[in-house]
Order: structure tokens, then sequence, then C-alpha cells
């Protein structure tokens, strides 16, 4: 039901921007766009915002009688910026490190912490890998990921000659990224991984296949009950250990904003900042304020 | 009073004037209509010009690059992210002709047998059913199958082929193969009912049983529209999108055999184009991958209608 409203916020973020446009009405919407990971997390708290507050001026009576509008997409972190740039949104979510080629591109722009999220490292209960291992260290890791790991065999003896199933998203997702950054290095992924288009798409497929290994949204993967994470040199992806920073694989969520943000935006961000961080919680994330 | 006499004194004018313009009136209704339909016409003409030169225009300096149409189709592979990025999509169009063949293969002769049992031998009543039932599996969204596919097939390669998981190249087939037969099916049985009665009637006549009429003379004279038929279900295989993308593993590893995960063209363009930078040689190298699709679509076709085109010249 969230993914499907997310479609139709999208599809109408699409149809608002031609009314809006040719209404003149530049003020009245604000346009998200980005990560795949902070959709839901901003669908919700767009929702919940339009909600509390029908029209502007009841945000602040200095704003216009027109109707609060916040649009949300996907598109994934690289989209987000992309967006940002070409000036079709407002608010780019970005979940991971800008990049410096970006912040110069971006010129003036403010970046807000919404949260934090972890990429953790998981299979599904039913796979014997979970059984046998408890963590993982990085070159362990990329060995798997780069697929010089065939069978769970070649991790361990005592496990089956099953082939080893590897999840992936696609070359732009930002957990991709990160993953590539900070375990593969100089290494390439295997060809031979399933990209998935979407963290939901990946949950589902690593909830149903018994030999798929993935790099996941931790808190997709300590929410799923058909889930086991495994940790990373010894340290586990749990909401603490990544608050503390303690744990390598974690990853911003940001919410960009180029230039000075309008008082709309700014509004909107303060409430994703202040309301909408249980929502943040809610999806497993590791809320902005205990970050800080 | 004075209202109702000057309306009918209005409509009388009106009447006369019409009749008195009769003539010219159809022939300006004629002129009309000629030029919208040929402006119709150009518009459509148009936009697939324009299509083919943006998608050209875009996919041009990859032909172009350091490793050209050779590189892009053959020699590598798909690594964007490494240094320098590779963006060959061999992978990609290789998995697209194997789905492609594998769909074709299947749902040709099955669509086939349908259109030749709808149009010879079915009794007018399941006729009746079948005809209606095949236009509305036709027009079932292909996400809906693309969904079936993979709570049915993929568990199912899993269990029985004891495959590590069941996205395939052959999954993909299968599925693409159910959803373009009530395409060949429904065409084809159009084409063979078009046949005259009288041909049918000389046939049987020189005493030929009804399977040599059906084979011999019914399918010969419905060649060109069963071409068209395949040609229908060839362009729906090779731009299916979601269905294949959500059926064929999404990997692009060169696949080396149908039980292989691939990723066919239009899967790599929808999984990467959302990530490429305007203007990118990733973005360039799908535009390219795009303008192959484009180019092999419009050369099959061609190549159908040319042989419609000679087979009905032929007979004649």
């Amino acid at each position: 039901m969230k993914k499907l409203f997310s479609i139709l916020l999208g599809m109408g973020m699409l149809v608002g921007m031609v009314t809006n446009a040719a209404a003149g009405d530049q003020d009245a919407a604000i346009r998200a766009g980005g990560s795949t990971t902070l959709l839901p997390i901003m669908a919700n708290c767009s929702s919940e915002f339009m909600e509390k507050y029908q029209t502007w001026d009841r945000v602040d009576a200095s704003l216009s009688k027109a109707a609060t509008t916040v649009f949300v997409t996907g598109g994934g972190s690289g989209f987000g910026v992309k967006s940002l740039l070409s000036g079709v949104i407002d608010i780019g979510m970005v979940s991971r490190d800008l990049k410096d080629k970006e912040k110069k591109l971006l010129g003036e722009h403010q970046s807000y912490l919404v949260g934090k999220d972890a990429v953790a490292i998981a299979v599904n209960t039913r796979n014997p890998l979970g059984a046998r291992k408890t963590g993982f260290t990085p070159a362990e890791l990329a060995s798997l990921f780069s697929g010089e790991l065939k069978s769970y065999q070649e991790i361990d003896r005592s496990l089956p000659a099953k082939p080893i199933v590897l999840l992936s998203r696609d070359s732009g997702a930002g957990s991709t990224e990160i993953f590539q950054e900070k375990i593969m290095g100089e290494k390439k992924f295997s060809p031979k991984a399933l990209q998935l288009p979407s963290q939901g798409a990946l949950l589902e497929k690593l909830q149903a296949n018994n030999n798929a290994v993935a790099y996941i949204s931790s808190g997709l993967a300590l929410n799923s009950k058909n889930l086991k994470t495994f940790a990373l040199d010894n340290v586990e992806p749990t909401d603490a250990n990544v608050t503390k920073g303690n744990y390598p694989l974690a990853r911003p969520l940001l919410m960009v904003v180029k230039g000075a943000p309008a008082p709309t935006v700014r509004h909107f961000v303060d409430y994703a900042l202040s309301s909408c961080q249980k929502i943040v919680a809610g999806h497993g994330y590791v809320p902005a304020r205990s970050v800080n | 009073m004075t209202v109702s006499g000057a309306a009918g004194n209005f409509s009388a004018r009106v009447s006369s004037w019409r009749s008195s313009l009769a003539v010219s009136e159809e022939s300006l209704q004629e002129t009309v209509a000629r030029f919208s339909f040929l402006f119709l016409l150009i518009a459509a003409l148009g936009t697939l010009v324009v299509v083919l030169l943006m998608v050209a225009r875009e996919a041009y300096p990859v032909l172009f690059s350091r490793s050209g149409l050779w590189g892009l189709l053959i020699t590598e592979s798909w690594e964007p992210l490494s240094e320098p990025a590779q963006l060959g999509v061999r992978h990609a169009w290789i998995s697209t002709l194997a789905v492609t063949t594998i769909a074709l293969s299947l749902a040709v002769p099955l669509g086939f047998g349908i259109g030749i049992f709808i149009a010879e031998i079915a009794p007018a009543a399941i006729k009746e059913a079948l005809q209606p039932c095949l236009e509305l599996l036709a027009g079932i969204p292909s996400v809906v199958y693309g969904f079936f596919g993979y709570v049915t097939l993929v568990p199912w390669f899993e269990t029985s082929f004891e495959m590590a998981t069941g996205e395939s190249l052959l999954a993909a087939g299968l599925i693409l193969a159910v959803m373009i037969v009530p395409f060949v099916a429904s065409t084809s049985a159009e084409a063979l009912g078009a046949v005259p009665g009288d041909v049918k009637e000389a046939a049987l006549a020189l005493g030929v049983n009804r399977c040599w009429m059906t084979t011999r003379v019914l399918v010969r004279h419905a060649a060109p529209g069963m071409f068209a038929a395949v040609a229908l279900g060839l362009g729906r295989a090779l731009g299916e999108t979601l269905a294949v993308l959500m059926l064929a593993g999404n990997s692009v590893a060169l696949p080396a055999s149908p039980l292989d995960r691939g990723q066919p063209i239009t899967a790599l363009i929808i999984t990467e184009l959302g990530e490429a930078g305007v203007g990118s040689p990733k973005q360039e190298a799908l535009f390219a991958a795009a303008l192959v699709l484009m180019v092999v679509i419009v050369a099959v076709n061609t190549l159908i209608g040319r042989l419609k085109r000679r087979m009905l010249h032929g007979r004649v």
C-alpha cells in the first residue's frame, strides 16, 4: 500500500510539475526525489505533514493559503542529485555522503542528516551459512561478492556444495557505492550477481531464496524475522553500533537543498528533522537525533 | 410566437443554404478529410523518424569513440564502475536474442495451431468463446505476466531443476511465449478466416482431405497475414521490458545457456538509465543499445513486409 502510494506520489509529481508551471504557482508544492531507501520515510513524512497542515498559512501565517503539497519520488541517490542540479526537485534525497564532484556542481547547498542507515550482510534463516558463520572480515566479503568464492563449500568445508547466489542493487544505488568503496576496493562485483531495482525487491528475493547472500539496509534486515545478519570485523550492525560509528558500513541519509532553502522547504525540512524522526526509527534506521 | 417563427425561418434558410452548397460541401469535406489523414500519417511517420534521430544523436558519440560499434557489441563487457568504465552491451543483445528465440520458437507453432483450430476446426460456439479470450489475454499488462512468472515459474525452476535461483533466460522466454501466443493466434486466425470460401471449396472439390486443404491451400493463401502475426509477436518479444526484467535475473554476465541469468537490452536500459548522468558515456552506451534494438525491429519489420509483398504478388 505504501509502495503504491509512493508510486502515485511520483506520478503526481510529474502531473504537478506541469500544472504548477502552468499556474505559475511555484511556491505551493515541494518536490523531493532520490534514494529509494529514503523514499518510504519521506513518503510517510510528507503525507503526515500534508494531513497535519492542510494549507501553508497554517504552517506559518506569513505563507500563502495554497494547499501544502509535497511530492516524493524515488529514482536513486544519483538521480536525486542530478534532478536537484537540473532544478526538477527542491529536495534531493541522498543515502550516502555527497561526492566532492557533486558538492562542487551544487555550489552553495545545505545538507540535512535525517538519519543513518547501515548496510548489513544478510542471508535468510534457512541458509546453512547462518548457522556456521557469525561474521566476516572485509577481505572475506570482497572475495565473496567478487565471485571468487563460488559455492558454500568454499566458505566452509562443512557447508553443502550449493552455488552462492549474490544479490545486489544496480550500480547507481547508494548501498552499492558504499559497499564498493569500503569493502570491494579495487575488486569488481561478480557479473553473475542478480541486480534488483529496489531495497524492497531485494528484501523479498533474499527472504525467498535459501542460497542468496545480500548486502541490504540493516533496518530492513533487523526488522525481518526471516533474515540473519553478520558482524563485520566482529561489530554487529545494531543501531547502537551505527550510532557510535563503530560499524563501518554505515551511510548517512541526507536531504539536500541547493542554494538557500525557500521558507516552505525549510518548514518541511524542520518537520522531517523533528516529528518525522519516529518514522525514521520506525523503518529500522537510526534517527539523526540519537546520531548527533 | 415570434420566437418560434424566427426559429423556423432560420432553419428554413439554413436548409436552403445547405442544399445550394451540397456539391461543394462534399468536395470540401473530402479535401478536409484527405488533408487531415495526410497530416496524421505524416505525424505518425514523423514521430518514428524523430525518435530514431534522437536516439541516434544520443548514441552517436559511442559509435565513434575509442572502441566504437565493435567494442559496444562484441568485445567489451558491461562494467560501469570500473576505471575506465567498460560499456559493452554484448551480454544484453545476446540475452535479448536468446529470450526472443525461446519465446518465438514456442509461441509461433502454438499460435498457428490455435489459429488453425479457431479458423477451421472449432465449432462456432467455441470459436465465439475463444476469440474474446485471446483478446483478453493479449490485453493483460506485462507486469502481471511478469509477476505471475515470478511467483510460479521461478520457485518451480528452483525445486525441479535444483537451480540456486530460478531467474533465467528460459523462465523469461517461457513467460514471453505465453504473452505473445494470443497475438500470433488471433492474427493468424483472422488471416485464415479471410481466405475466400471458393478457394476452400475448389480444393475440396478436387477431392483432397481437410488436412491437406488446410496445410497446402489455406495456410499458403493466408501466409502474408501469418507473417504479420509473427512480426507482431517478434516486436512484442523484442520490446518487452517488465516481465524480462523480473524473470531474466538482471545479471551482466555473458549467458552461456538458457538456464543462465541474463539481462535483455530493455532490462539493461531500465536498470541503468535512471542513474546515468546526462551526457555521460554510460547514457550514450544505453542509447546505443536502444538504437541497436530499434534498428533490429525496423529491419525485421521491413524484411517481413518485403516477404509478405512478394508472396502477395507471386500469387496474383
